[in-house]
């Protein structure tokens, strides 16, 4: 149905010519899904951008190659034609539905839009067209939602949105690039459950973008591995997972966490963090402020938790679930409503600013998203000082050395110090976050999903280094997540959090073999 | 100074010395390397040495008339041409420009100074404190200008400190309210929220997170305020503050050229020239600087 023949794509910037994509073939055929799997930067976003001249040329240049599609190159055809055929012919999902659905736009009218850009449909039929889309995508009460706006949905419950608007025009292919990557995991269940469906329906031919192999695994009727820019290995999901021959490859499936954590701990040891009866309100004013509405939302409820020296408690649950809310509770990034977080005998909630200054260097944040979490205008070595000069009485003179092993514990060269954090990939600044952390040398460290931004690949290697640190100083880490075979790879003990409140807490193997509530049953079920 | 300094040098330096290597160091090497910015720079530095002298190298006195010449074009002896009553335009550009520029920068700094810090600690506070701080903004921002001023002139009388008074007092309310955007924009950025949970003060995290992540539209704002404080001054100057004939400045010497526009064109293009050359040589330097304050713009 649509060939892509020995296509090469590069970049030509100031700093010099790079070769994205090179010779990449690949057909995919009606109502088959074709999954391209690789790293950021390995070029599968690119490539399937220039199947509809999505990608601003320049910088970006064809060297050479054709798409093929209904006897003619896509690669030849000019703006004016492309755009017949994009979104008609080739419909795109994106990753976040949040910035590819327009903010100020009800999602009816951007359905519709659509529809009257590319079929012959008058506005009344349209709109008929696009509610029954909208059903189609498992969208309640479709007629009253079709006014909405996209703020007033869910994640997931965009993401439909987004395939009912690329579905609506009846396609013959998408290219879904990273649907699921943002969503979570039950979630991420539902939106690939719900594309085979209308695969099946529709015979569409999926063109599936993913950086995560275990997705793949499942839905993919064919499978390339694309590292910078080059195709290492294709073949069937089951000869990749089962005997993979490229290295890399192999890589890409040993990053996969799996598996538990080996070594059991002294479940004795004594209790670091004690969170008792702990609750959290968010108090929201609207409405005019001579007649302001107010109204309440919890966040954590009643919450009874401890942290014990030495181990790596995990907890999970979906986005809203209250379990960043809890991390944060810990460090007074929000100030809980009632109950007490004890530290070393004192109730960090009752504590003066000034007393808190002193507990904050034995509890150290590491935060998800490591592009905002380090402040731009600081080098590297600035960043790392800050805490040491803060908290330790380590002097002038021995600083540049503190520094320079932080940096070699945490697996970074002592040159990084003179950057800045734009000049690193995310993986080497979710290091330098942790080094923050580890600065001045914290017993705890609350880590807030520090690993969903990176690739699996990175992913595993910052794991790797939670592990090492845990094991050789002993720190012990709250790992908040919403992934939960990583989880299982890393946690001595898993607390299982919905709707605020805490519904299982016990050892890892035990909730991951015999989960005792419902909604773990759940979220277990939903794993790739 | 060097115009450009060779990169070699910079090698150097971050190996020898990593301590030295802050934002602002990196910003002077990368400023260094702007052609453009560094002249901005340069013609400044000479205009403000010019200033200082100008008592001293000025060919005439700025109040000696010579009622008989009248308005000459320029010539040799009056480079820049006399106005009607016989003065040395040349004399007084130089005169008018130790006016301008002190106007310039001395109400901007204030404006600068008091609308980052009242813009900063209102964002960063929030609440109650937000609220109150920029209702008082709001009010300010509501009083009519002119009043104010004749206000402040009828129970001060006139004087060149009331009018930096009074134009800072003015040009702040904009700069903290672009502050305090600026503020809720990057206090909910992770990096801020790390910071607290390292335990910086208030203070610390003011002046090491949020004003330097602010720069860049605090700069260019700054670039645009220095000339309209300029021009503000003329304004001010015929309500009755600030400065009076035979005193001269740019503002005042532009707006008696345009009255006599058609018969002495020279009496505008001069104090025109020297006011749009300044205004061009600061905004190079302000996009300069904004540059050099950000590490993520291209490398040289």
């Amino acid at each position: 149905m649509l060939n892509v023949i020995n296509l090469s794509i590069s970049f030509y910037t100031r700093n010099g010519v790079t070769q994205a994509v090179k010779d990449l073939s690949f057909s995919v055929k009606k109502g088959e899904t074709l999954a391209i799997v690789g790293e950021s930067g390995s070029g599968k976003s690119v490539s399937c951008q220039t199947i509809v001249g999505l990608v601003p040329s320049p910088p970006a240049k064809v060297e050479s190659g054709a798409v093929e599609w209904q006897n003619s190159d896509l690669l030849q055809q000019n703006e004016a034609q492309l755009r017949r055929i994009r979104g008609k012919k080739i419909s795109m999902i994106f990753q976040d539905p949040m910035t590819s659905l327009n903010p100020n736009m009800r999602i009816g009218t951007q359905i519709v839009e659509a529809l009257l850009e590319h079929s012959d449909a008058g506005p009344a039929q349209a709109k008929q067209r696009a509610i029954e889309a909208l059903k189609e995508v498992g969208i309640e009460n479709a007629e009253q939602r079709f006014k909405a706006f996209p703020h007033q949905f869910s994640g997931g419950m965009r993401q439909r949105v987004m395939i009912a608007m690329a579905l609506v025009t009846q396609p013959d292919i998408v290219i879904a690039d990273e649907p699921t990557t943002a969503l979570d995991v039950t979630i991420q269940a539902q939106i690939l459950e719900l594309l085979a469906g209308l695969q099946k329906k529709h015979q569409l031919a999926i063109i599936f973008i993913s950086h995560d192999l275990a997705v793949v695994r499942n839905i993919a009727d064919h499978v390339i591995v694309m590292k910078s820019g080059t195709v290492v290995e294709s073949g069937s999901p089951q000869q990749l997972f089962e005997q993979p021959k490229h290295p890399y490859t192999k890589k890409l499936i040993d990053a996969i966490p799996s598996g538990a954590k080996p070594q059991s701990r002294d479940s004795h040891a004594e209790n670091l963090i004690e969170i008792k009866n702990l609750s959290t309100h968010f108090h929201t004013r609207h409405g005019a402020f001579w007649k302001p509405v107010k109204s309440v939302t919890v966040a954590a409820d009643n919450i009874n938790i401890s942290l014990k020296k030495g181990e790596i408690l995990g907890l999970v649950g979906e986005s809203g679930s209250g379990k960043s809310t809890l991390g944060r509770s810990i460090v007074r990034l929000v100030k809980p409503s009632k109950g007490e977080i004890r530290f070393a005998g004192k109730n960090l909630l009752q504590l003066s600013p000034r007393q808190m200054q002193a507990i904050r260097p034995h509890i150290q944040m590491v935060f998800q998203d490591p592009y905002a979490s380090l402040n731009p205008r600081m080098t590297v070595y600035d960043a790392l000082a800050e805490p040491v000069c803060l908290h330790t009485s380590i002097g002038k003179a021995e600083l540049p050395g503190y520094i320079a092993k932080l940096l070699d514990d945490v697996g970074m060269p002592e040159a990084a110090q003179n950057k800045y954090p734009h000049e690193f990939s995310g993986g080497q600044r979710q290091r330098i976050a942790i080094a923050r952390a580890l600065a001045c040398s914290p017993q705890v460290i609350i880590a807030d999903e520090p690993v969903s931004a990176l690739d699996v690949t990175i992913q595993e290697q910052i794991l790797a280094l939670l592990l090492k640190l845990n094991a050789q100083r002993g720190i012990s880490i709250l790992f908040i997540s919403h992934d939960l075979s990583v989880v299982r790879y890393l946690c001595d003990r898993v607390a299982v959090m919905e709707k605020g409140r805490i519904v299982e807490i016990n050892a890892c193997e035990q909730v991951f073999r015999q989960p005792a509530h419902a909604y773990t049953k759940s979220l277990l079920a939903a794993i790739p | 100074m060097t115009l450009v300094s060779p990169l070699g040098d910079s090698v150097n330096h971050q190996t020898k010395k990593p301590q030295g290597h802050s934002l602002w160091h990196d910003a002077r090497l990368r400023l260094q390397r702007n052609k453009l910015a560094m002249f901005g720079l340069l013609f400044l530095i000479c205009l403000v040495v010019i200033a200082l002298l100008t008592p001293w190298i000025a060919p005439y006195n700025y109040d000696s008339q010579n009622l008989a010449l009248g308005a000459s074009p320029p010539s040799s002896k009056h480079w820049f041409g006399t106005d009607t009553l016989g003065r040395d335009q040349l004399t007084r550009v130089l005169f008018g420009s130790r006016i301008s520029l002190m106007v310039g920068f001395i109400a901007t700094s204030v404006a600068l100074i008091i609308g980052v810090l009242w813009g900063t600690i209102a964002g960063f506070s929030g609440g109650k404190v937000d609220a109150i701080m920029m209702r008082i903004v709001d009010i300010l921002y509501a009083l009519p200008f002119a009043i104010f001023i004749i206000l402040l002139t009828v129970i001060f009388g006139r004087s060149l400190l009331l009018l930096f008074l009074a134009i800072g007092a003015v040009e702040w309310m904009t700069m903290a309210r672009i502050m305090r955007g600026q503020t809720l924009a990057i206090k909910r950025q992770e990096y801020v929220e790390a910071a607290l949970t390292m335990g910086l003060s208030r203070w610390q995290i003011i002046r090491r997170y949020l004003i330097p992540n602010a720069l860049g539209p605090i700069i260019v704002y700054t670039t645009l305020t220095i000339p309209s404080v300029i021009l503000l001054e003329s304004f001010l100057s015929f309500l009755g503050l600030g400065i009076q004939p035979p005193q001269s400045s740019w503002g005042s010497l532009i707006s008696a050229g345009g009255e006599t526009m058609e018969e002495y064109p020279w009496l505008l293009i001069f104090p025109g020239i020297t006011l749009a050359l300044t205004l061009f040589s600061l905004n190079f330097l302000g996009d300069g600087l904004r540059d050099a304050l950000d590490p993520q713009s291209a490398k040289d």
